[in-house]
């Protein structure tokens, strides 16, 4: 089969408009791709990779993307869905964890240094992933520049090419998101 | 809020943030005049943009640590199945875990290493640590039971699960007194001693590790793991690893020394303790070290010195969250000033040589401080010099320069020894002096050009150690003998024999130079060695040593010195073991007039006198020495000990082998139970007991509860001894046996074929071994019906017997009776008798077992049976059954074959009124009590 026949290449190829359609078509396969690579990540299959968020998407874009053919544009695009993705992943987690600890017994065992208790970690993702919603209703494109940049690790150049603005504006909408979000989780935690 | 006031909070927001910050102000009021509620909020987003939520300042990605992410809830990590998460931290996560593989339901704490962290360094180091951690056995110290590596190739240590609080929430939530405080405090000191004194440093001691139960039980947790995360010759440990990422140490807790990548010694944990205590009286740490940066936290837990405990309690920090406030500050401040005050910063001197000398003696100035004693500890004044504090406390130099804790102990053990000999001068204190330098620099080995490259071990830190003492110390030959000496019998205790001889003998040399050649220093000398020779098994240098010994202290001593009993109890252990059973029992007739009552030696002794008697075949005296063995035990060394366990075992096996079965199974059971509380799974007395307890149900004839103790004591002599060793044979022969009675022949044969071929490679072919193993092959042979192959193996045995046994020997009558019963079977009736007459002859001589006489008779009585001749089979098969049933009152196996034969008599000799009592016995034959299995 040629390479063009890639069907998320052909995809990513046609998302340049921001086609939403295309989007959710590309939505759940690169979702699976990252937990695939996360589980084999647990499983010791890439043994000394250090494991972050753009490191991952970087290797489902490799598995999953025909490079030749797609543009950097389309790129950006993957990571942007990436991002998605890594926050349904991350947000779904933090909500197993938290049903966890209210099905968990009332032992507590802390242990080691710095510990740092998850379910807390995992309560202030749910916070700012509510505040995320709530942001978006009162400007869309900071939700976006939260979610690319906090969830999918993108920079803030490939932020401003998949959302079509200038760099400095990514800066702003970044700057005042984080200012209203901290405030946001300060709030109810 | 609609979005056209919030692209109105932007633009303000934006165009505040382009000014500077004291004008942002005062353009915010300007522009929001009208609007209050605008004007707020924006200036609270401006606060937030300098101070942003930590989350903000990275990735969700950060947050979630994805090895623990993906569920691993319900999988399997060696024989252990992940329960649910109860802690995670820079190291890896934790997890309730129960243990899925064996019979035994068990709960532990499943410590998951990370990635990253180094897998095989890590495991060999776990390797060469856990014999050292197998011997930390506290009550408050959580044992580590297990450890290994994932399929994934994470290491993992199972621990002991404790369910508890960290100590800070529990003093604060049971809002404890500070008297309370302190002796909980105590309990802590009391472990931590216990592990330095098995030469093991925790190294990172902190609340979060020292668990308080519901009931007030305290438990620490950790110990030795973090030497075997942390343990890296050229990376200095602990802080310095912050560095890299790796957040192994918590910087609050953490010494000066640990800072600098200096030695860590028991030292480092004295002054964690410190810290702990400090944080418990006061509520928070000695230094703040929030926020800081590296240097800075470096600068201040080696520079600067901490506030006294009674100043760092403010009102202001007690009217803070923290829930310390259970009394008033100007009370609490009160109650510590002075001695509370000293006693912390003793034990937290910048300086190691500084602090109290051990956890013993940090608890102890407590407890002279709640008994209202003057303490130990004194204000460290600025610019005391050590060596002014060398000339006013040189006994407590001579201890505080400990570096571990052996160190401590030799300087212990030495002032001790200098203190009973009154009439010895003291040494001077230029001597003392020398000799705590001298110990100062015993152990350090932190320079990894010493250690080249790889972990100190124990043995290392020995080895070093007394490389030096034998060298550096030729000049003080008084305190270098006493120094050997403790470390002799530390490498004893470590089962390195040739070391700790070397070391002994050394001893014993300077002793005969330096003194009377007839003094009890030197039988002292001679004894000890004889014990360490005794440990290796060289029984006849054991014996040229103790000789010695006894001949200075059968002419100085009283009958009742302990030194002269105790080289009295090894004498008669040495003949036991050579097999010289009568004068081992004369000596301790002996010694049990003599020795003290209620003493460990006393209950030592008993014990031993038990295993002689049962090896006499007075199972009966065993069963009674043993008794008042067990109390003396308990009395001597609690109800819980290695000791007590030892002793019921002993009690189950003479019951045993009475065949009081019934009474003998609860025995071992609660042995088998203690020991398993005591001991890690793997551990040689476990196998032992497991072993047994398969045995008695074999005896039982609950076979099908036998068979997986027996295999359980298998396996764990297979991880303690490897395959090829003669325990291993034993533990199959006995798993082979039980198959075997359960009709699983082709294991059996098997299991008896591997014991044949293992032996030869470890015996030779020319050992009653091997005619032993011949037998086991060929009855498999004889029960399959290969009458053939069972024959030649019988006839290859009793040819191999009558070689290496003496002549008339009886166990020449396993091979004759088994030979037997193949003649018998393939209808050789005269030639079967004739065999069984000598086999019986054999048997019935002195020392046959009751058992294998009964064995033969049955035998003998269906052969003559079979020939008709029924008068003379009558008393055989009757006598066997009387022998069985009085010997063996508990015992199923074999009776009923017996009672068939019986029957079959009468029917075939027309007597069969005869037969109706044993019918009524076969009938009424109870069904083989089945125990659950063990919990």
């Amino acid at each position: 089969m040629p390479d063009n026949f890639n069907p998320i290449t052909l995809l990513l190829q046609d998302i340049s408009g921001g086609n939403r359609t295309v989007i959710d078509a590309l939505l759940p396969l690169v979702y699976d791709e990252l937990r695939n690579l996360a589980k084999r990540q647990l499983r010791g299959e890439r043994e000394h990779h250090t494991l972050n968020a753009t490191a991952l998407a970087h290797e489902a874009y490799i598995k999953l993307v025909d490079q030749k053919q797609v543009t950097w544009q389309n790129r950006a695009h993957f990571f942007a869905i990436a991002a998605q993705a890594m926050r349904r992943m991350l947000i779904n987690y933090a909500n197993q964890q938290k049903a966890e600890k209210r099905g968990g017994g009332l032992a507590v065992v802390t242990f080691d240094e710095q510990a740092i208790k998850r379910e807390t970690k995992s309560e202030e993702l749910l916070v700012l992933d509510d505040a995320l919603h709530e942001l978006a209703k009162l400007n869309d494109r900071q939700s976006k520049v939260v979610e690319y940049r906090f969830f999918g690790g993108l920079t803030h150049d490939e932020i401003a090419e998949v959302l079509s603005v200038s760099e400095p504006t990514v800066r702003r909408d970044w700057r005042l998101a984080k200012a209203w979000l901290s405030r946001e989780l300060k709030r109810s935690l | 809020m609609n979005t056209d006031k919030w692209h109105l909070i932007q633009s303000l927001f934006e165009q505040a943030l382009d000014l500077e910050k004291s004008k942002r102000q005062s353009f915010l009021q300007q522009a929001c005049l009208d609007d209050p509620e605008l004007y707020k909020e924006v200036l609270s987003l401006l606060e937030e943009d300098t101070n942003t939520h930590s989350l903000l300042e990275g990735v969700a990605f950060d947050f979630v640590d994805l090895e623990t992410k993906l569920n691993l809830i319900g999988q399997k990590i060696g024989p252990y199945r992940i329960v649910r998460e109860i802690g995670y931290g820079g190291m890896g996560a934790v997890f309730l875990a129960e243990r899925v593989e064996g019979e035994f339901e068990q709960q532990v704490a499943l410590k998951l290493i990370k990635r990253g962290m180094d897998s095989g360094q890590i495991l060999n180091r776990f390797r060469s640590e856990r014999q050292i951690l197998a011997i930390l056995k506290h009550t408050n110290i959580a044992r580590l039971l297990d450890g290994g590596m994932t399929e994934d190739g994470l290491p993992y240590f199972a621990m002991e699960y404790v369910e508890g609080k960290p100590i800070n929430e529990y003093c604060d939530e049971n809002k404890l007194t500070v008297k309370e405080r302190l002796q909980l405090f105590q309990k802590i000191c009391a472990a931590v001693q216990y592990a330095h004194q098995n030469l093991i440093v925790h190294r990172d001691l902190k609340p979060s590790n020292i668990l308080v139960s519901k009931t007030g039980e305290v438990k620490l947790l950790d110990f030795g793991i973090a030497k075997m995360l942390l343990d890296d010759s050229d990376s200095p440990a602990g802080l310095a690893l912050t560095r890299t990422g790796q957040r192994v140490m918590t910087p609050q807790y953490a010494a000066p020394e640990q800072v600098r990548g200096e030695p860590i010694t028991t030292a480092t944990d004295i002054y964690t303790l410190g810290v702990i205590l400090y944080e418990l009286l006061t509520g928070k740490t000695p230094h703040q070290l929030e926020n800081s940066t590296q240097h800075e936290i470096e600068k201040a837990i080696c520079d600067t010195q901490p506030k006294r405990p009674s100043t760092a309690v403010t009102k202001k920090q007690l009217n803070t969250k923290n829930n310390f406030f259970w009394q008033k500050p100007g009370n609490l401040s009160r109650q510590l000033s002075g001695d509370i005050d000293n006693i912390c910063l003793m034990a937290l001197r910048k300086e190691p040589e500084r602090r109290y000398h051990s956890a013993q003696q940090f608890s102890e100035d407590i407890q002279r401080y709640l008994t209202g004693l003057t303490v130990r500890a004194r204000p460290d004044t600025f610019g005391y010099s050590t060596q002014k504090f060398v000339q006013r406390n040189k006994i407590a130099v001579m201890s505080t320069v400990a570096v571990i804790f052996l160190i401590a102990f030799l300087v212990t053990f030495y002032t001790m020894r200098l203190a009973t000999e009154r009439d010895r001068a003291r040494l001077e204190a230029q001597k003392a002096e020398q000799v705590s330098e001298f110990l100062s620099g015993l152990f350090e080995v932190s320079d990894p050009s010493q250690s080249k490259g790889e972990t100190i071990t124990a043995r290392e830190l020995l080895d070093k150690g007394a490389q030096r003492i034998k060298e550096e110390l030729t000049d003080q030959p008084e305190v270098q003998a006493a120094m050997m000496g403790v470390v002799g019998s530390v490498y004893r205790s470590l089962g390195l024999y040739d070391a700790a001889q070397e070391q002994l003998l050394n001893v014993l040399f300077i002793k005969e130079c330096a003194q009377n050649a007839d003094s009890l220093e030197v039988a002292d000398a001679l004894y000890a060695l004889a014990e360490a020779y005794y440990d290796a098994f060289d029984h006849e240098t054991t014996t040229k040593y103790l000789s010695r010994a006894l001949k200075l202290q059968l002419n100085q001593l009283h009958a009742s010195d302990a030194a002269l009993i105790k080289s009295l109890h090894l004498l008669a252990q040495t003949n036991y073991l050579e097999g010289k059973y009568e004068a081992a029992d004369s000596i301790y007739k002996v010694i049990l007039d003599d020795v003290e009552p209620a003493s460990k030696l006393l209950s030592n002794i008993q014990r031993d006198y038990g295993v002689l008697q049962r090896e006499l075949g007075n199972f009966e005296t065993a069963e009674n020495i043993y008794r008042k063995s067990l109390q003396a035990t308990q009395k001597s060394y609690g109800q819980v000990h290695p000791e007590v366990a030892r002793v019921l075992h002993y009690l189950g096996d003479a019951l045993r082998k009475q065949g009081k079965l019934d009474e003998a199974e609860p025995v071992y059971r609660k042995a088998l139970d203690m020991r398993e509380k005591l001991f890690d799974d793997v551990h040689p007395d476990i196998g032992e007991t497991l072993n047994h307890l398969a045995r008695l149900l074999y005896q039982k004839g609950d076979y099908d509860a036998a068979v997986p103790l027996a295999r359980r004591a298998l396996k764990v002599r297979l991880q303690i001894y490897g395959e090829e060793n003669v325990t291993i044979v034993a533990s199959k022969g006995n798993l082979a046996g039980i198959l075997k009675a359960k009709g699983n022949l082709d294991e059996a044969e098997r299991l008896y074929r591997w014991n044949l071929n293992t032996l030869r490679k470890l015996v030779g072919d020319e050992h009653p071994y091997i005619g032993a193993a011949l037998n086991s092959v060929a009855s498999i042979l004889l029960a399959k019906g290969d009458l053939q192959r069972a024959e030649d193996m019988y006839r290859q045995s009793l040819a191999l017997h009558r070689k290496v046994l003496p002549e008339n020997h009886h166990n020449l009558s396993r091979p004759l009776h088994g030979l037997a019963q193949v003649l018998l079977k393939s209808g050789d009736l005269q030639g079967a008798e004739k065999l069984l007459n000598e086999a019986m002859d054999l048997a019935m001589s002195t020392q046959g077992s009751y058992w294998r006489t009964a064995a033969v008779q049955v035998t003998l009585g269906r052969c003559l049976l079979l020939q008709k001749k029924f008068s003379a089979a009558e008393p055989y098969l009757l006598q066997s059954y009387q022998t069985l049933q009085k010997q063996y009152p508990d015992r199923i196996e074999g009776k009923e074959q017996v009672l068939k034969d019986i029957i079959s008599l009468y029917e075939k000799w027309d007597r069969d009124t005869k037969a109706d009592p044993y019918r009524k016995l076969l009938t009424s034959r109870q069904i083989p009590n089945r125990q659950p299995p063990i919990k």
